[in-house]
């Protein structure tokens, strides 16, 4: 027989087929190797039985790979049992985004990482080859869409998977479960900071402010005010909308709404609670960016999201600038990239 | 994963007695059959069906657009900041441009809603609770839509049918008629939990033993009778409030025990100079009025809904010309009830006089009331799944999650 011998090694020494017990070369090779053995074989076989009726079958995805000689008449002769080949799988993950779908549920974004998935044999692509991923923070943080976190790979030995979780921060490891591939590289993904996948609008706001109104009409005795100050009408209405206000004398007003009444304050407080801060502070969506969570807003810089508001929906960022209105409208309309920090 | 789903088919009927409200048996409703909506994939407008199948794409370019809304005729589309943030653009469905509009606003149109299918609101920004609002009229025709003159502020602010008058909605608690309060939320403090009681003396500071606690410090009592207080937080920032009779300050405090709550200071003064002072905690969060306000064909009514924290809902319909008749600084209530639909809500309309229609984040509540007058809260009404707000479409490179930016019903 021409055999290669220089990579075999012997398996077993007899087999049971058909009932009888056969011996044969039972020796471990490479697929292609033991395929190659078993066809040298069929065409100048000079067995017992007439080699017309010999063939090779294979079974490439079994593990292991095995290829049997089989004859029609006593069924299964000799068979090559082919190494598990190495199977090379390269994980690359993709910058963690916040799917346009996102909400923040239970004080969470959902955060989502693509991964790149690349299965080689030596050089080549290995196609049609179905791979059993895993997270090494389980499925209750984890899950894999395909939900069963099973991917097949196409002709060039690529796929992709996306890998989603609302539980950050925190660092999740994939790799493959299947015993008949290595994973070359183990992908970590670290799940903060995320981008967001929709560019914001990003306008400014300002205190109201009682010197950009005329002072009169005015009013006196005003609810919850000293009662001998006078404040500009058109002003308070400007605190009611917005909540708060920086008077002519330089105090901080706020407006209650449900006692429909006003207090004066150490600070202008956002809807959280915090002191507004320009250079810090903005308002947004609570449910697209979670509450007093950091961001980074790519034209601006970092800031907090410590404000919200009706008029902020949807992937609008409001940037507190102080009591600079002239600043606001000089800065006009603009968008920006805007990346999840920390919460 | 949350994805919304494209649409559901179910009719839901509410236990009547929940809410005092009998339901009305309705056969199922099929929501988004016969519709079709408009949504943004990246700057470009797509038509699509409500099971996600692209019908066509409205604009192929890589011009910004933003804020667009599709007329509920389902022949135009409007959008913000084709060449500048105050341009609103009308195209129509094959994006041929039909008119460019500037308002000469000084902030960005970050909102363009369509109240009906000839008046086009544009939102201009102004801060996190409060906007300029214009309203653009397209009744003569697509081709020469006109920037009405009444301009107004506050939030989600609706001019009447006849655009002689305008309601908003002040700092999320107060309805507006023409810049005058008609209505406010309640007190988040009926019903709140007492947690001290202290008598005070004019210029003296006590540490309430409450947790968190609070320095409360009482600085006499004005010639008008009004009691001056002032309450620091754990974090050292302070309010200061010179309080009438019966009027309370109101603190709101954000530490890792309680979370966020608001704290009511009620002082009542026992003898002079001397005050009982009651320290509260609200059990419910402020009421917030939610979603926009609605105009009835006749100009008369204006519904809004009010949301508590709990998410616990009312549907509100005030008549405005009971409330100025009356001079009371409020509109008469024609109908307050509890309103069984998820939110936040995303729209109200009236569909004629006798007909009002909410629609929450998936399910839509439709009931009859009187033409006017006062309703009673044991109407039927009907709970049918909501058009969605988001569509999962099947573009040619796959499935996306698309938020859906109007839509029209044959």
């Amino acid at each position: 027989m021409e055999i290669d011998m220089s990579k075999r090694r012997l398996l077993m020494g007899a087999v049971a087929v058909a009932g009888m017990v056969m011996s044969g070369p039972t020796f471990a090779y490479t697929y292609a190797e033991a395929l190659a053995n078993c066809q040298k074989l069929v065409p100048g076989y000079t067995g017992q039985y007439p080699h017309s009726t010999n063939q090779c079958i294979g079974y490439p995805d079994k593990n292991p790979p095995y290829v049997w000689l089989y004859n029609s008449t006593v069924g299964f002769v000799i068979y090559w049992q082919a190494e598990v080949p190495n199977r090379l799988l390269t994980i690359t993950p993709q910058q963690v985004i916040i799917p346009s779908y996102s909400g923040v549920i239970g004080g969470k974004v959902l955060t989502k990482a693509s991964l790149g998935i690349s299965l080689k044999s030596g050089t080549a692509g290995v196609a049609g080859k179905d791979i059993h991923l895993t997270s090494s923070r389980g499925q209750i943080a984890d899950h894999f869409i395909p939900g069963s976190g099973i991917v097949t790979t196409k002709a060039d030995g690529s796929a992709s998977i996306s890998l989603y979780t609302r539980v950050q921060p925190g660092v999740s490891t994939v790799t493959s479960t299947d015993s008949d591939i290595q994973t070359a590289s183990p992908s970590s993904v670290s799940w903060l900071p995320a981008k967001y996948d929709n560019e914001f609008l990003v306008t400014c706001y300002t205190i109201a402010n009682e010197t950009d109104w005329p002072s009169t009409p005015a009013s006196t005795d005003v609810c919850g005010l000293p009662e001998k100050n006078s404040y500009s009408n058109r002003f308070l209405k400007d605190v009611r909308m917005q909540g708060s206000g920086v008077a002519r004398d330089g105090t901080i007003l706020h407006y209650n709404k449900g006692q429909q009444c006003y207090n004066i304050e150490s600070c202008a407080r956002t809807a959280t609670g915090a002191c507004a801060v320009p250079g810090t502070t903005t308002a947004v969506d609570f449910s697209v960016i979670p509450r007093s969570g950091t961001i980074n807003v790519a034209i601006i810089g970092e800031r907090r999201a410590q404000d919200t508001g009706g008029r902020i929906t949807g992937y609008h960022i409001d940037e507190y600038v102080g009591a600079q209105p002239a600043l606001c409208r000089k800065l006009g309309l603009r968008h920006s990239a805007v990346t999840f920090l920390s919460y | 994963m949350q994805v919304l789903k494209s649409h559901l088919k179910s009719v839901f009927l509410v236990a009547p007695l929940a809410f005092g409200l009998v339901p009305m048996t309705t056969s199922a409703a099929s929501a988004g059959g016969s519709c079709v909506a408009m949504v943004q994939r990246g700057n470009n407008l797509w038509l699509v069906r409500a099971d996600g199948t692209p019908i066509d794409r409205i604009t192929n370019d890589t011009q910004p657009r933003y804020a667009a809304a599709l007329n509920p005729l389902g022949a135009i589309a409007a959008f913000a900041g084709k060449t500048s943030p105050d341009d609103v653009t009308l195209i129509d469905l094959s994006g041929r441009t039909i008119a460019n509009v500037s308002l000469n606003s000084q902030d960005a149109i970050s909102g363009l809603t369509w109240l009906n299918a000839t008046t086009l609101r544009a939102e201009e920004h102004n801060s996190p609770t409060a906007s300029t609002y214009h309203f653009i009229d397209i009744s003569g025709g697509a081709t020469s839509p006109v920037a009405l003159p009444s301009v107004a502020s506050g939030a989600q602010c609706a001019p009447s049918p006849d655009g002689k008058n305008v309601a908003c909605i002040i700092g999320g608690a107060e309805v507006d008629l023409n810049d005058r309060a008609i209505y406010h939320v309640p007190d988040q403090f009926t019903g709140s939990a007492l947690l001290q009681t202290l008598n005070m003396a004019s210029n003296t500071n006590v540490v309430t033993n409450t947790s968190p606690s609070f320095q409360v410090s009482f600085q006499g009592v004005s010639a008008k009778g009004k009691m001056n207080l002032r309450v620091t937080t754990p974090d050292g920032l302070w309010s200061e409030q010179s309080i009438a009779p019966g009027g309370k300050l109101v603190v709101r405090f954000q530490d890792a025990v309680n979370g966020a709550a608001d704290y009511a200071f009620q002082p009542a003064l026992t003898s002079p100079g001397v005050i009982r002072l009651e320290v509260r905690k609200a059990t419910t969060g402020s009421p917030v009025i939610e979603g926009d306000l609605a105009w009835d064909p006749r100009g008369k009514r204006i519904a809004f809904v009010t949301a508590a924290e709990s998410g616990n809902r009312k549907l509100m319909i005030l008549n405005k010309e009971a409330g100025q008749a009356a001079n009371s600084g409020r509109g008469a209530i024609d109908l307050e009830e509890a309103l069984p639909i998820d939110g936040p809500v995303r729209s109200l309309a009236f569909v004629a006089d006798t007909h009002i229609r909410v629609t929450g984040q998936t399910q839509q509540f439709d009931q009859d009331i009187p033409a006017q007058g006062k309703a009673t809260n044991t109407k039927a009404f009907t709970i049918t799944s909501a058009l969605p707000g988001y569509l999962d479409v099947s573009f040619s490179t796959g499935m996306e999650t698309t938020a859906v930016k109007g839509w029209s019903c044959k």
